[in-house]
């Protein structure tokens, strides 16, 4: 066979196959452990180009519209995240770390580098470890020691990233008898499995803290113990 | 004649007693439990209206709403200061560090 008609019978083969990918495909699909509103942020970063979503909060169901290739993607991802709540132990450490000499960290020089420098370096004053145990969409707080204490919302898990979204995720500083101090307060996105390190830079009243977060997901147990 | 008859009623009892003791035990046992179908009856028909009561309300339930975060969520987002992403970890600075 010449090459030109090699190619040409290629192209009869793959060009049909390219088009049929490029296809738009449409498909519902009704959740029934979440909230329709809770994963469209997700959906919405699947969507290709020409991608379409269309939202029916009443039915708690999604209409998307897609290549073929990517609509099969959305559905597979709508299957993982349509689950119901997952539970995860979140292990925290807090390192209370020494104050620095120098009254600012960025006065010797503005780089950011430096500070994550410092931090590594620092001597650990005191350390503190808690677990927290929450499901998607529930609240919970555990004491770092004495004096510190952490609060947390858990949002929703994304399987497909594997990261887990934390809501009003809160390290307070307490001291008897006067209003808890907000060191740090926002929401988090957490790698599932791996340690996250916020460092907090030093005030007047906080010393510089470094805070190590690991969420792990719990495995649902369905089997029942044998006797 | 007396005798004949008092020989008649023993051999009667001697023949028909334990029949008759059985039957009774029998006609007893069915009279303590003829109340038994009427309450299985009743307890079905409780369970029956327990599941109608209880199935629209788990139905009902509202679906978690727990925010799936997008792939472009950044890792710690402060409610107030600043925020940046460096190598050994998030470094958070609050408002009174900022200003």
């Amino acid at each position: 066979m010449s090459p030109r008609k090699a190619f040409a019978w290629l192209l009869v083969l793959t060009v049909p196959l390219w088009l049929a990918a490029q296809q738009m495909e449409a498909f519902t699909y009704t959740l029934k452990n979440r909230d329709v509103r809770s994963v469209l942020a997700r959906v919405t970063d699947e969507l290709g180009p020409r991608g379409q979503v269309q939202v029916d909060t009443a039915m708690n169901r999604l209409t998307i519209r897609d290549e073929s290739q990517r609509a099969i993607r959305i559905e597979k991802l709508l299957k993982d995240l349509d689950q119901p709540a997952r539970r995860f132990a979140l292990s925290s450490r807090l390192d209370v770390l020494a104050r620095p000499e120098q009254k600012s960290l960025f006065a010797p020089s503005p780089a950011f580098v430096d500070m994550t420098q410092w931090a590594r370096d620092l001597e650990v004053r005191e350390s503190y470890e808690c677990v927290l145990d929450l499901s998607e969409g529930q609240s919970g707080s555990c004491g770092l020691g004495k004096a510190y204490r952490m609060d947390a919302r858990a949002e929703g898990y994304d399987p497909s990233k594997r990261r887990l979204g934390l809501k009003n995720l809160t390290l307070s500083k307490l001291d008897a008898g006067k209003p808890d101090l907000a060191i740090l307060q926002g929401a988090a996105v957490l790698p599932e499995g791996d340690p996250t390190i916020l460092l907090v830079n030093p005030t007047e009243k906080v010393p510089p803290l470094r805070l190590r977060i690991t969420p792990t997901l719990m495995p649902s147990v369905t089997i029942k113990e044998v006797p | 004649m007396r005798i004949e008859e008092f020989k008649n009623a023993r051999r009667r009892e001697e023949e028909w007693g334990p029949f008759m003791r059985v039957l009774e035990k029998r006609i007893s046992a069915k009279r303590r439990f003829r109340w038994a179908p009427l309450a299985a009856a009743a307890a079905l028909a409780l369970v029956f209206l327990g599941l109608v009561w209880l199935l629209p309300r788990r139905q009902a339930a509202p679906p978690l709403r727990a925010e799936v975060p997008s792939a472009s969520s950044p890792v710690f987002t402060p409610a107030s200061g600043a925020a940046f992403q460096t190598q050994g970890g998030v470094l958070v600075m609050t408002v009174e560090e900022r200003s």
